[in-house]
């Protein structure tokens, strides 16, 4: 049994496993603490849309305390993302796996993880519920997005079971953690990038109101997407990319 | 910058920490923040012991598209003792969802703790809470729309 550096609470059915990360910080509790689902009947992603899974994908939340300034709590998004991928690699070794900025893990091009963390404001200080699905034996069909499962990227031997996707995930989020702590975000920017997906191309970028096309050039020392148009370059901190669609 | 400057910096500096940590002790607030000579600072308290955050202001200004940060701080809005400003670039959001209900009202009277706004930074989602109760006396921003450091976003009275 591999040493675990987080707590584990298993539950066989939850509403939703970011729910449950609140509630326990809420009423006290301070981390790090994974809670694991097998199903869950309220799952959610970001702006509140569904989040559906099979029973025997991946369905946890990490409960920790912010690492850094407040400011930059969003660059969770890519330590964990860069977690993730190198856990999934951990059990499929030769998988094709980017990122999509700033937390989407892609699989040949399709969403096999999503990334959906939450600061909390609780009695005792703010902490992160850091919700992460992977898909495992199922995706989702009627997504407005290319999804995969990892099932797909196997010659039909086992897929890993969701326990133990999450003593290698443990594992790496401690590790990648430790690295934005000790040596700030430039190494996780650098890791980062060596995953990212749609660099030098040309992409769209939806922000609230307008679509903005460009080349999606680099991300800057604090996360934010830099996106050329033209002659001049522009910083994004929050928005949906979408890669040009390559013509038929 | 000579050497005599940066010495008077520091001292600046130093002197500002001392007195914005005893404002933290003598009012109970959890976090002070003051921006003069481009320097701006911030002092907070964790867990019962004041911490000291961001130091030169350019850096920050080196932050993501920031259109001018300083510009709002002096508008009477900002000085208002009840504005609650957005802690991170990103996009604010008035409800937990497109479909849902707004999280406050202007004129709503709201507790300590309770959230008054989202402001979302790299997928991160960061619930903006009332930091005592309160009456929100105005909204200072739309749904979706991008904001900047420290930004006005709600007035509490």
């Amino acid at each position: 049994m591999p040493k675990r550096f987080s707590s584990v609470e298993l539950f066989e059915t939850i509403d939703s496993t970011n729910l449950e990360a609140k509630r326990r910080a809420n009423t006290g509790a301070r981390g790090p603490l994974w809670i694991v689902a097998l199903r869950q009947t309220a799952g959610y992603g970001r702006r509140g849309r569904r989040w559906i899974q099979a029973e025997g994908d991946f369905a946890a939340t990490l409960l920790i305390e912010p690492d850094g300034l407040i400011e930059d709590a969003g660059q969770i998004s890519f330590v964990a993302a860069i977690a993730v991928a190198e856990a999934i690699r951990a059990h499929i070794p030769r998988v094709a796996l980017t990122l999509k900025w700033p937390n989407d893990v892609l699989l040949n091009g399709g969403k096999v993880a999503g990334i959906l963390p939450e600061l909390l404001d609780t009695p005792a200080g703010r902490m992160i519920a850091l919700g992460i699905g992977i898909n495992i034996i199922s995706k989702p069909e009627d997504v407005s997005y290319q999804s995969a499962r990892l099932i797909d990227a196997l010659d039909g031997s086992a897929p890993p079971s969701p326990m133990a996707l999450l003593d290698t995930l443990d594992d790496r989020m401690n590790t990648w953690r430790k690295v934005w702590l000790d040596q700030g975000f430039a190494p996780v920017r650098e890791a980062w990038l060596e995953y990212a997906a749609g660099r030098g191309q040309r992409i769209t970028v939806r922000l609230p109101g307008q679509d903005l096309k460009g080349v999606f050039e680099d991300i800057d020392p604090s996360g934010g997407l830099i996106l050329r148009m033209g002659d001049h370059r522009r910083v994004i901190a929050a928005g949906d990319v979408f890669f040009t669609k390559p013509r038929a | 910058m000579s050497g005599t400057e940066n010495n008077s910096e520091h001292t600046l500096e130093a002197a500002w920490i001392r007195e914005l940590a005893e404002i933290l002790h003598e009012t109970g607030l959890t976090e002070v923040e003051i921006e003069k000579n481009k320097i701006r600072l911030r002092v907070s308290r964790q867990g019962g012991t004041p911490a000291i955050h961001a130091i030169a202001a350019a850096p920050i200004h080196a932050r993501p598209a920031v259109a001018p940060v300083v510009a709002p701080i002096a508008t009477p809005t900002a000085d208002h003792p009840g504005t609650v400003k957005s802690p991170m670039v990103g996009t604010v959001y008035l409800s937990p969802s497109p479909d849902a209900e707004t999280f406050v009202n202007e004129g709503d009277t709201v507790s300590e703790g309770q959230t008054l706004l989202i402001v979302e930074a790299m997928k991160t989602m960061n619930p903006i809470t009332a930091l005592r109760s309160g009456v929100v006396k105005s909204i200072l921003v739309a749904d979706a729309q991008p904001v900047e450091y420290d930004e006005p976003l709600l007035i509490l009275e």
